[in-house]
Protein backbone atom coordinates (compact mmCIF):
# COMPACT_ATOMS: atom_id res chain seq x y z
CA UNK A 1 0.00 0.00 0.00
CA UNK A 2 1.28 3.23 -1.19
CA UNK A 3 2.03 5.73 1.94
CA UNK A 4 -0.74 8.41 0.07
CA UNK A 5 -3.36 5.91 0.26
CA UNK A 6 -2.49 5.13 4.25
CA UNK A 7 -2.30 8.63 4.65
CA UNK A 8 -6.08 8.66 2.98
CA UNK A 9 -7.43 5.56 4.85
CA UNK A 10 -6.02 6.98 8.10
CA UNK A 11 -7.24 10.37 7.58
CA UNK A 12 -10.78 8.90 6.51
CA UNK A 13 -11.25 6.63 9.11
CA UNK A 14 -10.41 9.71 11.96
CA UNK A 15 -13.50 11.78 10.55
CA UNK A 16 -15.70 8.76 10.79
CA UNK A 17 -14.46 8.09 14.48
CA UNK A 18 -14.92 11.68 15.72
CA UNK A 19 -18.26 11.39 13.76
CA UNK A 20 -19.10 8.46 15.54
CA UNK A 21 -18.38 10.16 18.67
CA UNK A 22 -20.15 13.32 18.06
CA UNK A 23 -23.54 10.86 16.65
CA UNK A 24 -23.26 9.32 20.12
CA UNK A 25 -23.61 12.25 22.29
CA UNK A 26 -26.83 13.46 20.29
CA UNK A 27 -25.40 15.79 17.31
CA UNK A 28 -25.24 19.04 19.38
CA UNK A 29 -25.78 21.95 17.12
CA UNK A 30 -21.67 23.69 16.63
CA UNK A 31 -22.67 27.42 18.01
CA UNK A 32 -20.92 29.79 15.50
CA UNK A 33 -19.98 33.50 16.39
CA UNK A 34 -22.52 35.63 17.52
CA UNK A 35 -23.45 38.58 14.89
CA UNK A 36 -24.60 41.94 16.19
CA UNK A 37 -27.23 44.12 14.33
CA UNK A 38 -28.45 47.60 14.66
CA UNK A 39 -31.58 48.55 13.50
CA UNK A 40 -32.35 52.19 12.58
CA UNK A 41 -35.27 53.63 13.72
CA UNK A 42 -38.08 54.13 11.62
CA UNK A 43 -38.17 49.95 10.88
CA UNK A 44 -41.13 47.97 12.51
CA UNK A 45 -38.67 45.86 13.64
CA UNK A 46 -36.80 48.49 15.95
CA UNK A 47 -40.40 49.34 17.44
CA UNK A 48 -40.61 45.36 18.49
CA UNK A 49 -37.17 45.47 19.88
CA UNK A 50 -37.83 48.80 22.08
CA UNK A 51 -41.25 47.06 23.23
CA UNK A 52 -39.32 44.75 25.09
CA UNK A 53 -38.10 44.68 28.54
CA UNK A 54 -34.21 44.27 27.48
CA UNK A 55 -33.68 46.76 24.51
CA UNK A 56 -32.26 43.33 22.81
CA UNK A 57 -33.47 40.86 20.51
CA UNK A 58 -32.01 37.58 19.58
CA UNK A 59 -32.65 35.31 16.59
CA UNK A 60 -31.03 32.11 17.10
CA UNK A 61 -31.53 28.97 14.31
CA UNK A 62 -30.39 25.85 14.95
CA UNK A 63 -29.97 23.98 11.61
CA UNK A 64 -31.78 20.78 13.66
CA UNK A 65 -34.78 22.18 12.84
CA UNK A 66 -35.45 25.07 14.94
CA UNK A 67 -35.41 29.84 14.80
CA UNK A 68 -36.27 31.21 18.32
CA UNK A 69 -37.28 34.91 18.89
CA UNK A 70 -36.04 35.27 22.30
CA UNK A 71 -35.60 38.39 24.64
CA UNK A 72 -33.59 38.32 27.78
CA UNK A 73 -33.79 33.97 27.52
CA UNK A 74 -37.28 34.57 27.23
CA UNK A 75 -38.57 32.63 24.27
CA UNK A 76 -41.24 35.15 22.21
CA UNK A 77 -41.93 32.89 18.79
CA UNK A 78 -40.46 29.59 17.64
CA UNK A 79 -40.80 28.20 14.51
CA UNK A 80 -39.98 24.34 14.34
CA UNK A 81 -39.15 22.92 10.89
CA UNK A 82 -37.97 20.08 9.00
CA UNK A 83 -36.37 19.91 5.20
CA UNK A 84 -39.99 19.39 3.73
CA UNK A 85 -41.69 22.10 5.68
CA UNK A 86 -38.98 24.29 4.47
CA UNK A 87 -39.06 23.72 1.29
CA UNK A 88 -43.03 24.09 1.04
CA UNK A 89 -42.20 27.86 2.98
CA UNK A 90 -39.81 28.81 0.47
CA UNK A 91 -41.84 27.61 -2.38
CA UNK A 92 -45.01 29.58 -1.25
CA UNK A 93 -42.77 32.73 -0.40
CA UNK A 94 -41.51 32.59 -3.77
CA UNK A 95 -45.05 32.22 -5.24
CA UNK A 96 -45.87 35.05 -2.95
CA UNK A 97 -43.30 37.53 -3.97
CA UNK A 98 -43.79 40.62 -6.17
CA UNK A 99 -42.67 41.10 -9.23
CA UNK A 100 -40.96 38.37 -11.26
CA UNK A 101 -39.18 36.52 -8.50
CA UNK A 102 -41.06 33.27 -9.37
CA UNK A 103 -40.51 33.11 -12.76
CA UNK A 104 -37.22 34.34 -12.22
CA UNK A 105 -36.20 31.30 -10.26
CA UNK A 106 -38.02 28.80 -13.13
CA UNK A 107 -35.93 30.50 -15.70
CA UNK A 108 -32.54 29.85 -12.92
CA UNK A 109 -33.85 26.51 -12.45
CA UNK A 110 -34.20 25.25 -16.02
CA UNK A 111 -30.23 26.57 -16.71
CA UNK A 112 -29.30 24.61 -13.85
CA UNK A 113 -31.84 21.69 -12.76
CA UNK A 114 -28.97 20.04 -10.49
CA UNK A 115 -29.81 23.13 -8.00
CA UNK A 116 -33.27 21.97 -6.76
CA UNK A 117 -31.28 18.73 -5.33
CA UNK A 118 -28.91 20.17 -4.65
CA UNK A 119 -30.43 22.96 -2.10
CA UNK A 120 -32.09 20.20 -1.11
CA UNK A 121 -29.34 18.04 0.15
CA UNK A 122 -27.59 20.65 1.64
CA UNK A 123 -30.52 21.69 3.48
CA UNK A 124 -30.89 17.49 4.76
CA UNK A 125 -27.47 17.71 5.64
CA UNK A 126 -27.22 20.79 8.04
CA UNK A 127 -30.01 19.50 9.20
CA UNK A 128 -29.55 15.55 10.18
CA UNK A 129 -25.68 15.67 9.68
CA UNK A 130 -24.49 18.66 10.83
CA UNK A 131 -26.32 21.38 12.64
CA UNK A 132 -25.07 24.47 13.82
CA UNK A 133 -26.18 27.46 15.59
CA UNK A 134 -26.25 30.92 14.32
CA UNK A 135 -27.32 33.66 16.60
CA UNK A 136 -28.13 37.37 15.65
CA UNK A 137 -28.11 40.35 18.15
CA UNK A 138 -30.33 42.80 17.11
CA UNK A 139 -30.67 46.10 19.63
CA UNK A 140 -32.35 49.63 18.47
CA UNK A 141 -30.03 52.31 17.12
CA UNK B 1 -6.34 -0.06 -5.94
CA UNK B 2 -5.52 3.15 -7.75
CA UNK B 3 -6.04 6.05 -5.80
CA UNK B 4 -8.84 7.73 -8.63
CA UNK B 5 -10.82 4.35 -8.36
CA UNK B 6 -10.59 5.27 -4.69
CA UNK B 7 -11.60 8.50 -4.86
CA UNK B 8 -14.36 7.58 -6.44
CA UNK B 9 -15.72 4.89 -4.24
CA UNK B 10 -15.36 7.71 -1.40
CA UNK B 11 -17.24 10.24 -3.36
CA UNK B 12 -19.78 7.49 -4.11
CA UNK B 13 -20.17 6.59 -0.18
CA UNK B 14 -20.81 9.95 0.75
CA UNK B 15 -24.00 10.46 -1.80
CA UNK B 16 -25.20 7.40 -1.33
CA UNK B 17 -25.15 7.46 2.22
CA UNK B 18 -26.69 11.53 2.32
CA UNK B 19 -29.22 10.44 -0.01
CA UNK B 20 -30.43 7.50 1.57
CA UNK B 21 -30.46 9.25 5.09
CA UNK B 22 -32.60 11.47 3.43
CA UNK B 23 -35.25 9.56 2.72
CA UNK B 24 -36.37 9.61 6.40
CA UNK B 25 -36.80 13.13 8.70
CA UNK B 26 -37.64 13.31 12.26
CA UNK B 27 -40.82 15.76 12.81
CA UNK B 28 -40.44 18.88 14.72
CA UNK B 29 -42.48 18.74 18.02
CA UNK B 30 -43.33 21.76 19.93
CA UNK B 31 -42.06 22.17 23.76
CA UNK B 32 -45.16 23.48 24.77
CA UNK B 33 -47.71 20.31 25.71
CA UNK B 34 -50.53 20.00 23.51
CA UNK B 35 -54.42 19.12 24.94
CA UNK B 36 -54.37 15.31 24.78
CA UNK B 37 -58.43 14.71 25.19
CA UNK B 38 -59.83 16.82 22.40
CA UNK B 39 -63.62 17.38 22.84
CA UNK B 40 -65.63 20.00 20.62
CA UNK B 41 -66.87 22.07 23.32
CA UNK B 42 -67.67 25.93 23.02
CA UNK B 43 -68.17 28.20 25.85
CA UNK B 44 -69.76 31.83 25.23
CA UNK B 45 -70.07 34.05 28.25
CA UNK B 46 -72.56 36.85 27.38
CA UNK B 47 -72.67 40.03 29.78
CA UNK B 48 -75.75 42.32 29.63
CA UNK B 49 -76.97 45.54 31.34
CA UNK B 50 -80.68 45.96 31.33
CA UNK B 51 -79.98 49.90 31.91
CA UNK B 52 -78.16 50.76 29.18
CA UNK B 53 -79.75 48.13 27.43
CA UNK B 54 -76.67 46.75 26.03
CA UNK B 55 -74.85 43.54 25.38
CA UNK B 56 -71.71 41.84 24.85
CA UNK B 57 -70.86 38.36 23.49
CA UNK B 58 -67.88 36.69 23.35
CA UNK B 59 -65.52 39.25 23.81
CA UNK B 60 -67.02 41.60 21.33
CA UNK B 61 -68.68 44.94 22.39
CA UNK B 62 -72.28 45.91 21.72
CA UNK B 63 -70.68 47.68 18.69
CA UNK B 64 -68.99 45.23 17.72
CA UNK B 65 -72.11 42.53 17.49
CA UNK B 66 -74.20 45.16 15.81
CA UNK B 67 -71.67 45.54 13.22
CA UNK B 68 -71.85 42.31 12.43
CA UNK B 69 -75.88 42.53 12.13
CA UNK B 70 -77.02 41.52 15.59
CA UNK B 71 -79.81 43.64 16.38
CA UNK B 72 -81.56 45.28 19.62
CA UNK B 73 -83.06 43.03 21.93
CA UNK B 74 -87.08 43.66 22.55
CA UNK B 75 -88.38 45.46 25.64
CA UNK B 76 -89.79 42.12 26.79
CA UNK B 77 -86.60 39.98 26.51
CA UNK B 78 -85.01 43.10 29.12
CA UNK B 79 -87.71 42.67 31.26
CA UNK B 80 -87.01 38.68 31.51
CA UNK B 81 -83.37 39.43 31.48
CA UNK B 82 -83.37 42.10 34.40
CA UNK B 83 -85.25 39.21 36.74
CA UNK B 84 -81.98 36.75 36.76
CA UNK B 85 -78.43 37.89 37.81
CA UNK B 86 -77.08 34.95 35.73
CA UNK B 87 -77.90 32.26 33.53
CA UNK B 88 -76.52 29.45 31.96
CA UNK B 89 -77.54 27.55 29.17
CA UNK B 90 -76.02 24.67 27.90
CA UNK B 91 -76.74 22.50 24.71
CA UNK B 92 -75.48 18.96 25.00
CA UNK B 93 -75.92 16.47 22.17
CA UNK B 94 -79.89 16.11 21.61
CA UNK B 95 -80.55 18.47 25.25
CA UNK B 96 -80.64 22.10 25.95
CA UNK B 97 -80.20 22.58 30.21
CA UNK B 98 -81.32 26.00 31.62
CA UNK B 99 -80.33 26.76 35.10
CA UNK B 100 -80.43 30.04 36.68
CA UNK B 101 -77.85 31.12 39.80
CA UNK B 102 -76.99 27.21 39.99
CA UNK B 103 -80.80 26.57 39.97
CA UNK B 104 -81.76 24.22 37.02
CA UNK B 105 -84.80 25.68 35.29
CA UNK B 106 -85.47 23.07 32.94
CA UNK B 107 -84.31 20.72 30.79
CA UNK B 108 -85.72 19.71 27.40
CA UNK B 109 -85.03 17.99 24.29
CA UNK B 110 -83.51 19.57 21.56
CA UNK B 111 -84.77 17.60 18.73
CA UNK B 112 -84.60 18.48 14.96
CA UNK B 113 -88.62 20.69 14.94
CA UNK B 114 -86.87 22.65 17.61
CA UNK B 115 -83.65 23.35 16.29
CA UNK B 116 -85.65 23.99 13.10
CA UNK B 117 -87.27 26.78 15.01
CA UNK B 118 -84.46 28.05 16.59
CA UNK B 119 -82.75 28.31 12.86
CA UNK B 120 -86.13 30.65 11.94
CA UNK B 121 -85.62 32.78 14.77
CA UNK B 122 -82.22 33.44 14.92
CA UNK B 123 -82.74 34.43 10.85
CA UNK B 124 -84.85 36.77 11.82
CA UNK B 125 -82.66 38.67 14.03
CA UNK B 126 -79.67 38.27 12.17
CA UNK B 127 -79.70 40.63 9.56
CA UNK B 128 -77.65 39.78 7.18
CA UNK B 129 -76.67 35.81 5.97
CA UNK B 130 -78.98 33.06 6.86
CA UNK B 131 -77.61 29.92 9.18
CA UNK B 132 -76.66 27.12 6.66
CA UNK B 133 -79.10 24.51 8.32
CA UNK B 134 -77.02 21.16 7.18
CA UNK B 135 -73.84 22.87 8.21
CA UNK B 136 -75.15 23.80 11.84
CA UNK B 137 -76.88 20.49 11.77
CA UNK B 138 -72.94 19.29 11.55
CA UNK B 139 -72.02 21.71 14.29
CA UNK B 140 -74.34 20.01 16.87
CA UNK B 141 -73.74 16.81 16.38
CA UNK B 142 -69.73 17.30 16.72
CA UNK B 143 -69.99 20.26 19.63
CA UNK B 144 -71.19 20.99 22.70
CA UNK B 145 -72.04 24.77 23.77
CA UNK B 146 -72.20 26.65 27.28
CA UNK B 147 -73.05 29.79 26.79
CA UNK B 148 -73.38 32.04 30.64
CA UNK B 149 -75.57 34.99 30.67
CA UNK B 150 -73.91 37.74 33.23
CA UNK B 151 -75.81 40.87 34.53
CA UNK B 152 -72.70 42.82 34.36
CA UNK B 153 -71.76 46.49 32.43
CA UNK B 154 -68.11 44.61 31.74
CA UNK B 155 -67.19 42.98 28.32
CA UNK B 156 -67.92 39.47 27.99
CA UNK B 157 -65.21 37.38 28.17
CA UNK B 158 -63.54 36.22 25.17
CA UNK B 159 -64.37 33.04 23.26
CA UNK B 160 -62.96 29.40 24.92
CA UNK B 161 -63.42 26.61 22.56
CA UNK B 162 -61.45 23.43 22.19
CA UNK B 163 -62.79 22.31 19.11
CA UNK B 164 -60.96 19.71 16.55
CA UNK B 165 -63.80 20.43 14.00
CA UNK B 166 -62.46 22.91 11.49
CA UNK B 167 -64.49 26.34 11.25
CA UNK B 168 -65.65 27.07 7.53
CA UNK B 169 -64.34 30.12 6.09
CA UNK B 170 -65.08 31.28 2.82
CA UNK B 171 -63.33 34.00 1.01
CA UNK B 172 -65.79 34.91 -1.96
CA UNK B 173 -64.32 36.00 -5.19
CA UNK B 174 -65.13 39.53 -4.82
CA UNK B 175 -62.97 39.60 -1.20
CA UNK B 176 -66.14 38.94 1.09
CA UNK B 177 -65.20 36.98 4.53
CA UNK B 178 -67.62 34.52 5.67
CA UNK B 179 -67.75 32.42 8.62
CA UNK B 180 -69.86 29.33 8.30
CA UNK B 181 -71.69 31.33 5.92
CA UNK B 182 -72.16 34.49 8.01
CA UNK B 183 -70.58 37.52 6.30
CA UNK B 184 -68.26 38.97 8.66
CA UNK B 185 -68.30 42.57 7.44
CA UNK B 186 -64.58 42.21 6.78
CA UNK B 187 -63.26 41.28 3.48
CA UNK B 188 -59.83 41.21 1.65
CA UNK B 189 -58.88 44.27 -0.60
CA UNK B 190 -58.22 43.53 -4.22
CA UNK B 191 -54.88 43.43 -4.41
CA UNK B 192 -54.59 41.12 -2.12
CA UNK B 193 -57.13 38.66 -3.51
CA UNK B 194 -55.23 39.24 -6.94
CA UNK B 195 -51.95 38.17 -5.33
CA UNK B 196 -53.30 34.88 -3.51
CA UNK B 197 -55.13 33.80 -6.69
CA UNK B 198 -51.74 34.42 -8.85
CA UNK B 199 -50.09 32.45 -6.44
CA UNK B 200 -52.35 29.83 -7.20
CA UNK B 201 -53.58 28.97 -3.79
CA UNK B 202 -57.05 27.76 -3.50
CA UNK B 203 -57.45 26.55 -0.05
CA UNK B 204 -55.22 26.96 3.55
CA UNK B 205 -55.70 24.79 7.15
CA UNK B 206 -55.00 26.91 9.74
CA UNK B 207 -54.96 25.23 13.81
CA UNK B 208 -54.11 26.82 16.78
CA UNK B 209 -53.84 24.49 20.20
CA UNK B 210 -52.67 26.60 23.01
CA UNK B 211 -50.25 29.20 21.49
CA UNK B 212 -49.24 26.61 18.57
CA UNK B 213 -50.19 27.17 14.98
CA UNK B 214 -49.98 24.50 12.50
CA UNK B 215 -50.65 25.40 8.78
CA UNK B 216 -51.01 23.83 5.46
CA UNK B 217 -51.38 25.85 2.46
CA UNK B 218 -52.77 23.61 -0.82
CA UNK B 219 -52.27 20.28 1.36
CA UNK B 220 -48.48 21.42 1.96
CA UNK B 221 -47.72 21.56 5.50
CA UNK B 222 -45.80 24.96 6.76
CA UNK B 223 -43.80 24.78 9.66
CA UNK B 224 -45.30 24.72 13.39
CA UNK B 225 -45.07 27.98 15.25
CA UNK B 226 -45.32 28.48 18.96
CA UNK B 227 -46.51 31.78 20.36
CA UNK B 228 -45.38 32.58 23.41
CA UNK B 229 -47.81 35.13 25.57
CA UNK B 230 -44.84 37.19 26.30
CA UNK B 231 -43.70 37.42 22.91
CA UNK B 232 -47.59 38.80 22.17
CA UNK B 233 -47.30 41.48 24.67
CA UNK B 234 -44.61 42.41 23.40
CA UNK B 235 -45.81 42.68 19.87
CA UNK B 236 -49.09 44.21 21.33
CA UNK B 237 -46.44 47.11 23.04
CA UNK B 238 -44.88 47.65 20.19
CA UNK B 239 -47.62 48.04 17.59
CA UNK B 240 -50.43 49.35 20.04
CA UNK B 241 -52.68 46.60 19.19
CA UNK B 242 -54.27 46.87 22.64
CA UNK B 243 -55.39 43.37 22.80
CA UNK B 244 -56.23 43.23 25.89
CA UNK B 245 -55.98 39.98 27.91
CA UNK B 246 -55.45 36.57 26.00
CA UNK B 247 -55.09 34.35 28.59
CA UNK B 248 -58.48 32.44 27.36
CA UNK B 249 -57.22 32.51 23.83
CA UNK B 250 -54.06 30.86 24.99
CA UNK B 251 -56.56 27.94 26.77
CA UNK B 252 -58.22 27.51 23.66
CA UNK B 253 -58.01 25.12 20.77
CA UNK B 254 -59.47 25.82 17.48
CA UNK B 255 -58.95 25.78 13.50
CA UNK B 256 -60.39 26.72 10.11
CA UNK B 257 -60.27 25.24 6.93
CA UNK B 258 -59.79 28.49 4.54
CA UNK B 259 -61.55 28.18 0.90
CA UNK B 260 -60.60 31.22 -1.75
CA UNK B 261 -63.11 31.53 -4.37
CA UNK B 262 -63.57 27.98 -5.85
CA UNK B 263 -61.01 26.70 -4.11
CA UNK B 264 -61.52 22.58 -3.10
CA UNK B 265 -63.02 22.10 0.29
CA UNK B 266 -60.19 22.09 3.24
CA UNK B 267 -60.89 18.14 4.75
CA UNK B 268 -59.67 16.99 8.27
CA UNK B 269 -59.35 17.76 11.51
CA UNK B 270 -57.29 19.89 14.28
CA UNK B 271 -55.62 17.34 16.49
CA UNK B 272 -53.01 17.82 18.74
Amino acid sequence: MSRALRVILITVGVIILLYGIYYLVGRPAIPLPAVRYTVPAGQPLHNFITATESNQVNVVLNTKGKLELLSQDDSLVTLDYTPETLANTVDLALRLAPGQAMASYQKFVDKFPVYPWLANYVNHFFYRFLPFRVSVILTPQ
Amino acid sequence: MKKSNLFKIIIALVLVLGISLMQHTPSAIADVPLQEDVSNVIHIDVTYDPLSKTFSAGGFSYDELQQFGIPALSDEIWALLTVFESLSLRIIGDEIQLATDDTTLFTMAFDGDARAFVYDLVNIYIETGRIDRTRAESWLEQADFDITLRKTREVSDPLRIQLATLLQVNIMENGEVRVEGIPTGMGLTAETSALLSAASIENAKICWNQGVIKGEVNGSALPQMTIFEDGVIVLDRALGLNLGDLGPIFESSFGAGIVLADGAPVVGECLP
